[in-house]
């Protein structure tokens, strides 16, 4: 859904009551942020042919494509290269480096994927894991396909009816899943 | 003469000041440090899904690294709201490590309003007469009687959603309907409420419309308020109080202004104005005003009185009782307790309420039944469980991608907030370094005592007590108590109290040395109580600047 389109706001609206629409249709006349007011991720340097072509298996192992494509698809790999760019402290960075040096071992040692991943129950790259969650389910087709993203609502019900076959939202309160903008957070 | 009145800062307490001035007939210059911001167009980040936004919400770290030290201690700050938070490299101030305190603040039209939570509480007739009768701190000049008429206008105005509870440590006020609670808190409440006498779990009460005021619309749930709102639905400067003090044709707002100190005319007894300097260009000169409101902050009013210093004294006019920058408190938060409610597992929230419950302070109420002074309660909600749960477990592929598909269990959280205790040895003093401008930096030093230990250490028990009585399963929690400041409510730093001796302000919020200055931010609280302070602070400022208003008619100001 388009943030800006009011006319959706108001359809929304529409489900909570008349008098709620009727209050919603008022919005209109609000101004709002234009949409490219923020600034695009910074650009970021890919990591080498190898590494990044192991970095897409990985992302693609963790999260695979059934009937809504997987974290590859969702552009997981360029988020993950980012962030080890832009956003990881040192330590984090080399922790990531050893795990895609084990992962690449793994890989080309020929023996059975994904049981060369574990060491016993552990996998062996949990902070590539963790990373390849963040990056997928903040990306439009994970938040939007894989899971429902309504980022105006319009009205609240305090304890709807859920289906077996409903997807969970994407987003909370806060409007971001978490924040890991504190150390120690991978 | 620049205006009858010079308001300092815009934010929460600053528009209620312009506000009520200039609805009384009154010119108000207002003085902002900040830059201009145009509601809605530059509220950027509102409704941007994650992938909008450069770091997904996980926020610039290696920047908060370098330049927000001090504000990154803010759970949530990311690339959706680090707009509203100084640069901690660019505003400096000196703490230290034993005695640290975390200083968390918006330079910008409007304050904090535009970032706070909203939670709006009144106090009672219990917090007022506590102070001072426990050995600890000093009497209040007013009591809630004096209040309760201005807690009624603002709430009105503001628009502020909750339920008459009836309960006499927590006044009711006007509200709007509550957005309601989920059936996991529900459960919780009922659960409480049948193991423990006295303590009922309400909806907290917030300043979010659930009904339109004028062209104010009702909420519409998208959730994060703290992006700046363009449709109004919650309390703001921008939202509220700036639109009605511009609309009497009398006030003017100037931006990227610093007040430095204030103009002490030692024979008047009176201040004449301001001194200010361009936030941009350094050039500094004097603004003149029949009266001074001072509403930068606690911190933020303080030091312009700390650096309001007489020629003769080499002290600031206002500091006879030695109490200015004294009895810093924030309260007493931290603690905390988790669990995982079983059931209602067809059963989810549709949209993101903006606010939750709260369990009022149920101790000490009728005499003393706990090992330390006064009180807290607890903001909390219940959710289910989001696909960040996938983070912590070692399965991959589809298992995990279905696992993540439905809502996970109901989570419910409750967080306290407690009453802090002024203390002398809490304090704001001017260090000899300089700012940018060439202000003398503040130096903070703050640290608990005793009694807000004791209370960290129960909220954490009394909260295990309550979720395991509500059947919740993998309960924990925490009672650690972070530096000061992390609540964000400090205040006292120029207490009100009848004697000039012992306190900065009198029951209307005037310096009892210069008695054309008020001061009506959290600067002026006694006490600090255990209820989220801001809706305090706009009472005491519309009921300060209707005195005002009053003695300047009858040319007694
Ligand atoms: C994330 C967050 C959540 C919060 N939640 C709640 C809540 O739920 N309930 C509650 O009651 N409170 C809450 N608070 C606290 C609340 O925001 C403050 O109590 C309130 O904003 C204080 O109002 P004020 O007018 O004193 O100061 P502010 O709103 O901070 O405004 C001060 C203004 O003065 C300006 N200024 C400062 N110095 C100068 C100077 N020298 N010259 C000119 N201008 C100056 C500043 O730029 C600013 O605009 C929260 C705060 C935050 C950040």
């Amino acid at each position: 859904m388009h943030r800006r389109d009011i006319l959706q706001w108001i359809a929304a609206a529409a489900f909570a009551g008349p008098a709620m629409a009727q209050d919603m249709t008022g919005m209109a006349g609000h101004a709002m942020a234009s949409r490219d007011s923020v600034p695009p991720p910074p650009p970021h340097t890919p990591f080498a042919p190898a590494r990044h072509a192991a970095l897409e298996r990985l992302v693609q192992l963790v999260i695979p494509a059934d009937d809504t494509p997987g974290a590859r698809e969702a552009g997981v790999p360029a988020f993950i290269e980012m962030m080890h760019q832009h956003w990881m402290n040192e330590e984090e960075r080399r922790r990531c480096d050893a795990e895609l040096d084990l992962v690449m071992a793994a890989f080309a040692s020929g023996a059975a994927i994904p049981a060369a991943l574990y060491e016993g129950a552990r996998f062996k790259a949990p902070t590539l894991r963790k990373l390849t969650i963040y990056g997928y389910y903040t990306s439009e087709v994970g938040a939007s396909e894989e899971l429902t993203l309504n980022l105006v609502p319009g009205a609240y019900d305090a304890c709807a009816q859920v289906g077996a076959q409903d997807r969970a939202p994407s987003l909370n309160s806060w409007g971001i899943a978490l924040s890991l903008a504190n150390p120690g957070a991978l | 003469m620049d205006a009858d009145v010079i308001v300092v800062g815009s934010g929460i307490s600053g528009g209620w000041a312009a506000k009520e001035l200039t609805e009384r007939g009154f010119s108000v210059l207002l003085l902002e440090r900040g830059r201009h911001i145009e509601p809605g167009t530059d509220y950027v980040t509102e409704h941007l899904a994650p992938y909008e936004m450069p770091y997904r919400g996980f926020g610039d770290r290696q920047r908060y690294a370098r330049d927000f030290k001090v504000q990154s201690h803010l759970a949530g700050l990311s690339d959706a709201n680090d707009h509203w938070f100084v640069n901690d490299t660019e505003n400096p101030y000196q703490t230290r490590p034993e005695a640290e305190f975390t200083w968390i603040r918006g330079y910008h039209l409007g304050g904090r309003s535009i970032t706070w939570g909203r939670a709006s509480f009144r106090l009672s007739d219990l917090n007022f007469s506590e102070a001072g009768s426990d050995g600890h701190g000093i009497r209040w000049p007013i009591g809630y009687a004096d209040l309760e008429p201005w807690y009624s206008h603002v709430e009105r105005f503001i628009g502020v959603n909750g339920d008459r509870d009836g309960i006499p440590s927590l006044p009711d006020g006007e509200f709007m309907p509550p957005h309601g609670m989920n059936c996991a808190e529900e459960h919780v409440k009922q659960a409480i409420a049948a193991r423990f006498d006295g303590r009922p779990m309400i909806n907290e009460r917030s300043a979010v419309l659930t009904k339109a005021i004028g062209d104010r619309a009702p909420c519409h749930y998208c959730g994060p308020c703290i992006r700046g709102c363009s449709t109004g639905s919650y309390f703001s400067s921008e939202s509220s109080t700036l639109p009605a003090a511009r609309a009497t044709g009398r006030l003017k707002v100037m931006t990227d202004v610093v007040v430095d100190a204030l103009v002490h005319d030692q024979a008047s007894g009176r201040v004449t104005g301001v001194r200010v300097i361009d936030a941009k260009s350094r050039k500094r000169s004097t603004l003149a005003a029949r009266v001074v409101f001072l509403n930068a902050s606690t911190l933020g009013s303080t030091q312009i009185l700390l650096n309001s210093i007489d020629a003769e004294t080499g002290r600031s006019f206002a500091n006879r009782s030695d109490a200015l920058g004294r009895y810093l408190m924030d309260h007493v938060m931290g603690p905390f307790g988790t669990a995982t409610i079983p059931g209602y597992l067809d059963r989810e929230p549709l949209g993101n309420r903006p606010s939750g419950i709260y369990i009022p302070r149920f101790q000490n109420l009728a005499g003393q039944d706990k090992p330390f002074r006064r009180g807290y309660g607890y903001q909390g909600s219940a959710a289910r469980a989001m696909w960040t749960r996938g983070s912590s477990g070692e399965d991959i592929g589809l298992a995990l991608k279905q696992r993540l598909r439905q809502p996970g269990p109901w989570q419910m959280f409750i967080g306290a907030m407690g009453e802090c205790m002024p203390y002398a040895d809490n304090r704001v003093t001017l260090s000899d370094k300089v700012d940018a401008w060439g202000r003398p930096q503040l130096d903070v030093a703050f640290h608990w005592h005793a009694n807000e230990l004791a209370m960290a250490r129960d909220m954490a028990s009394e909260a295990r007590a309550m979720l395991e009585a509500a059947g919740g399963t993998d309960v924990v929690t925490g009672d650690a108590l972070g530096p000061g400041g992390l609540a964000i409510h400090e205040m006292g730093t120029a207490r009100m109290g009848h004697d000039p001796a012992e306190a900065v302000l009198n029951a209307h919020n005037q310096c009892h040395d210069a008695l054309n200055v008020f001061v009506t931010d959290g600067a002026c609280m006694t006490a600090s109580a255990a209820q989220n302070p801001s809706l305090t602070y706009m009472a005491l400022t519309a009921r300060a600047a209707a005195f005002a208003a009053d003695q300047m008619k009858q040319g007694t100001l």
